[in-house]
């Protein structure tokens, strides 16, 4: 097995758009990576790269010891899952999955024996003979995975493959394609635009937008800590509260104006402001789960948030997920939410007392992206 | 009033359509049933007469065999005419432009114009043909090429329509399927051999449909070219109609011949449809 | 593969001094591929299109020569003096300009009925509901079955006994619809949703001028692929024209350039120059209406 490098890779199209700008990353062997974005953020270009569906318009591609940039596609021994399944529609089940393995001029008796082996494997026993207009959505999805897997590759590029089922179907194949990773131990690439499949699946996840990489993290460092104003935005779901305030340096502590409140720092946050040298207007970025409100407070037995701290707000509206809740509330000027136990029974036009959990926030510069945080956070 | 309003609408499709299709149509197969006068008039009823004189006729079956010949290589010729200037017309290159619009003129031509100009280059002393195959075959008067030289005309005028089909066909083809196959590792052969060929076929059947009942109908190009001849090994049964008709005016005869073409036609195409719900499903 | 490609990556570590030559090296050979890809392609194009225009260029290659080049041995392709004299004396020895004036006349208004026969039809057929229009349908779509020449003897005897032999009408008057037609029209109509229909008749919209004011503008493709493809299909009409116009006065193009055929051999070039002259309008046409012809024929008419 071989680790993939891209090194400076780029992709400008015929008309000028430059799709891909400048990516360096290496996916290691057996690693599941991640490409996750916005769509148009390049995630989907440069897998096809990786693929040698899409020319790379400069830079290298590495595939072990071997410089890919030119290889045809079928000399790259990859097999790769598309987002609309690419199914041949003439074919049965049966020839679809054989497909790749005729083509190779393998013999009939291990053809046959490999297919009935991921049928099995993906349940696809009963439908061999069908063809794929008359499969559902999932089998189809199961067929096109097994298409993929079938030649046992060493690398697995998948384009979007759970965006054409439904909610339950697509929560169903991530738990499935997270055990096959685990059964075939092969390096799997996987596009999405979708930030809960990304956090779910990945071991690594690559946040792109502008056909620029913006940060390769794990998923839980990709929460807690990301790199910029977009990969926090981005990230997580719903998505981060950014709420606009001022740095205030009092005698011995440093605070946030924040409309009328004035919300100090614990010392670790003072310490990096200071060292950030960061003045005036900024805009933190808290979770929703960043608010605290009292009954949260009671069960973390956070006695650190003082009553003094306390940021009264007035709910406009109230979102039930089972056990826990969301609760929009104006503050700033902006719709804020937070989310805590179903225990709160706060609805709309209540007044509640809440806590901001300054350890978690991040910081931006008023205007600028950079999370000014994310350093301190690293060490 | 309101009632009548959308048969009004259809009132002058139908009109012609009863004048000049239904009524004359009845009336061939009326008129197959007489014998006629050098007017077209039925004089004596002669019941199934005309059809089993054809039916014993040698010349008949000669028209028949020929058109049958001539139907099998133009309906090839042409299909694989399109088929060709589709597939390489399939992906963009510098002059696409100029080429689809190149394969796709011959269905501008007129078959008689088209048959004047090969009559100039299959012509025996100054024909381009010979001089560049460097032969002195007279192609035209010679039983042995004059059919094929009927039939790759025609092929040539109907390989026009039949490219426009096949473009139309391939861009219907799913453009992922053929990058599966790349990275799946087939070569260009194995995704044309099995993929696009197999993507085409329902406008392939589609295509052979028409181009069948296109063949059997050609005329023109029979009339310039050889009028049937030498001996009679051009005698297409269009030909053969008409010769029987304005010639030698045994208009009853002509009528049942023409019977006869419809049905065959007819015949065709539905057991085409029929073959088609059974073969080509997806 | 090729292994000064397939450089290790050490070596492109360790030894600096090759990256550049191999990756120039790389660049090279994709280039030198890509050129080669087009070509073949562009080759194979070149050849096929030869093959195919090859009786059009000769046409207009023969018409161009004067008539002693026609007749040598060797290979003459391109005229060596080409003169336009073959024109002119063909221009002159028969009524090319009536004929082409008779064409013009006979396939425009062709064109101009069936747009409108067809789609009042068409109109009928997909938006109004009423009784036997299935059966009428089926009808209209049983007669693409029934080929020309079954009829075509009747038809000659009924035109010939109204009297109406040698005319415009009757080179017209058959041809004024046609079930294909209704068919394309048809086809492209049902694509509409039927509250476009509704919501006219709710703003006191006429049948009439539903068709004229919304539904024409709205099918200009198919239209446009109507004219083209009826314009050169009236224009190219043979046997027809063959048996019921006998007069300089009332011939079409396709039969009146048969006056230039079988005089003697001298005047091969002439007749030629005929056959360029007439095939110039339905070329023209198609070039110019080819666009409209496929947007028209194919974006869902012609599905298998």
């Amino acid at each position: 097995m071989a680790e993939i490098v891209l090194k400076n890779v780029n992709k400008v199209y015929e008309n000028g758009f430059h799709a891909v700008n400048n990516v360096n990353l290496t996916i290691s062997p057996q690693e599941f990576i991640i490409f996750v974005g916005p769509s148009g953020c390049g995630k989907s270009t440069t897998l096809r790269m990786i693929a040698g569906l899409e020319e790379i318009s400069s830079g290298e591609l590495w595939m072990g010891d071997v410089l890919a940039n030119f290889l045809e596609p079928r000399e790259r021994e990859l097999a790769m899952v598309f987002q609309n399944y690419a199914l041949y529609p003439n074919m049965t089940v049966y020839k679809n999955l054989a497909f790749s393995l005729e083509i190779r001029g393998e013999k009939k008796e291990e053809v046959k024996k490999r297919v009935k082996a991921v049928a099995n494997l993906l349940g696809l026993e009963e439908v061999l003979d069908r063809r794929p207009k008359d499969l559902s959505g999932g089998q189809r999805q199961r067929v096109a995975i097994g298409n993929a897997i079938i030649r046992n590759p060493d690398i697995l590029l998948m384009d979007e493959p759970l965006s054409n089922l439904d909610a339950k179907l697509r929560g169903q194949m991530r738990v499935e394609l997270a055990a096959l990773h685990k059964k075939l131990n092969n390096t799997i690439i996987y596009v999405t635009h979708d930030q809960t499949e990304a956090m779910t699946l990945g071991t690594r996840i690559v946040v792109m937008d502008h056909g620029e990489i913006q940060q390769v993290d794990t998923p839980k460092q990709l929460y807690d800590n990301p790199i910029n104003r977009f990969v926090a935005g981005f990230i997580g779901s719903p998505a981060m509260n950014f709420i606009d305030g001022k740095i205030r340096f009092g005698k011995n502590d440093v605070y946030f104006k924040m409309d009328r409140y004035n919300v100090s720092c614990t010392p670790m946050i003072a310490a990096w402001i200071k060292e950030a040298g960061c003045v005036g207007d900024v805009t933190v970025g808290l979770r929703p789960e960043g608010f605290i409100d009292s009954c949260r407070k009671e069960k973390m037995q956070r006695t650190d948030l003082k009553d003094e701290e306390k940021i009264t707000v007035k709910v406009t509206h109230r979102e039930l997920l089972g056990n826990e809740v969301l609760l929009y509330f104006e503050f700033c000027d902006k719709t804020c939410i937070m989310k805590t136990t179903a225990e709160n029974r706060a609805q709309a036009g209540d007044c509640i007392s809440i806590w901001l959990d300054i350890d978690q926030i991040c910081l931006f510069e008023k205007g600028k992206d950079k999370n000014l945080f994310y350093y301190n956070r690293c060490k | 009033m309101k009632k009548l309003s959308p048969y009004f609408f259809l009132i002058p499709s139908l009109l012609i359509f009863s004048v000049f299709l239904f009524y004359p149509f009845f009336k061939t197969i009326y008129l197959s049933l007489y014998k006629t006068d050098q007017m077209g008039l039925p004089k004596k009823f002669v019941g199934m007469e005309n059809y089993r004189k054809l039916l014993t006729s040698t010349s008949f079956y000669n028209s028949l065999l020929v058109t049958l010949i001539f139907v099998l290589i133009v309906v090839i010729g042409s299909m694989s005419l399109g088929l060709i200037g589709a597939v390489l017309c399939n992906k963009a290159f510098p002059g696409i432009r100029v080429f689809s619009t190149a394969y796709a003129l011959p269905m501008a031509i007129a078959s008689s114009s088209a048959a004047m100009i090969f009559k100039i280059m299959l012509h025996p002393s100054v024909g381009i043909v010979n001089k560049l195959l460097g032969l002195s075959i007279n192609w035209i008067s010679d039983p042995r090429y004059a059919l094929i030289c009927v039939a790759v005309l025609t092929a040539w005028l109907n390989s026009g329509i039949n490219f426009l089909y096949f473009s139309a066909g391939l861009s219907n083809i799913d453009e992922t399927i053929y990058e599966r196959a790349s990275v799946d590792g087939a070569n260009e052969w194995q995704k044309f051999y099995r993929l696009t060929l197999p993507g085409l076929s329902p406008i392939l059947f589609y295509t052979l449909v028409v181009n069948i009942i296109q063949a059997f109908q050609s005329f023109g190009q029979v009339k310039i070219l050889t009028q049937g001849g030498p001996g009679e090994s051009t005698n297409l049964i269009v030909y053969s109609i008409y010769r029987d008709a304005f010639f030698n005016f045994k208009f009853g005869n002509a009528a049942a011949q023409s019977i006869i073409l419809f049905l065959i036609i007819m015949c065709l195409t539905l057991v085409m449809f029929k073959i088609e719900k059974k073969g080509v499903k997806y | 593969m090729d292994h000064t490609i397939t450089s290790k990556k050490a070596i492109y570590q360790d030894q600096n001094i090759d990256i550049e030559k191999i990756r120039e090296e790389m660049y090279q050979r994709q280039r030198v591929r890509k050129i080669r890809k087009t070509a073949v392609r562009l080759g194979a194009n070149v050849i096929m299109v030869l093959i195919i225009l090859l009786p059009l260029l000769y046409a207009v290659s023969v018409a161009l020569m004067p008539s002693s080049e026609l007749f040598t041995t060797q290979l003459n392709l391109i005229p060596k003096n080409p003169t336009l004299s073959n024109f002119k004396e063909a221009l002159a020895k028969v009524p090319l300009v009536r004929f082409v004036l008779n064409s013009f006349l006979v396939a425009g208004v062709i064109t101009f009925g069936q747009i409108i026969s067809c789609s009042l039809a068409a109109f009928s057929f997909s938006f109004l509901d009423f009784k036997g229009k299935n059966i009428l349908f089926m009808l209209v779509m049983a007669t693409m079955m029934i080929p020309g020449e079954a009829t075509i003897i009747s038809n000659y005897l009924t035109v010939s006994r109204l009297g109406w032999l040698d005319t415009y009408k009757v080179l017209i008057i058959p041809y004024l619809t046609s079930a294909m037609g209704i068919f394309l029209f048809r086809q492209f109509y049902l694509t509409f949703p039927i509250s476009l229909y509704e919501s006219a008749k709710i703003d006191g919209c006429g049948n009439l001028r539903f068709i004229l004011q919304i539904l024409i503008p709205l099918t200009k493709s198919a239209i446009g692929a109507m004219a083209v493809y009826t314009f050169i299909n009236a224009w190219n009409m043979y046997m027809w024209p063959l048996l019921v116009t006998g007069s300089d006065k009332m011939r079409t193009v396709q039969i009146g350039i048969g006056m230039l055929d079988s005089v003697d051999s001298q005047s091969i070039t002439l007749m030629i120059a005929g056959v360029v002259m007439i095939i110039l309008p339905s070329i023209s046409i198609f070039i110019v209406g080819q666009k409209q012809l496929i947007k028209g024929m194919f974006s869902g008419a012609v599905k298998g």
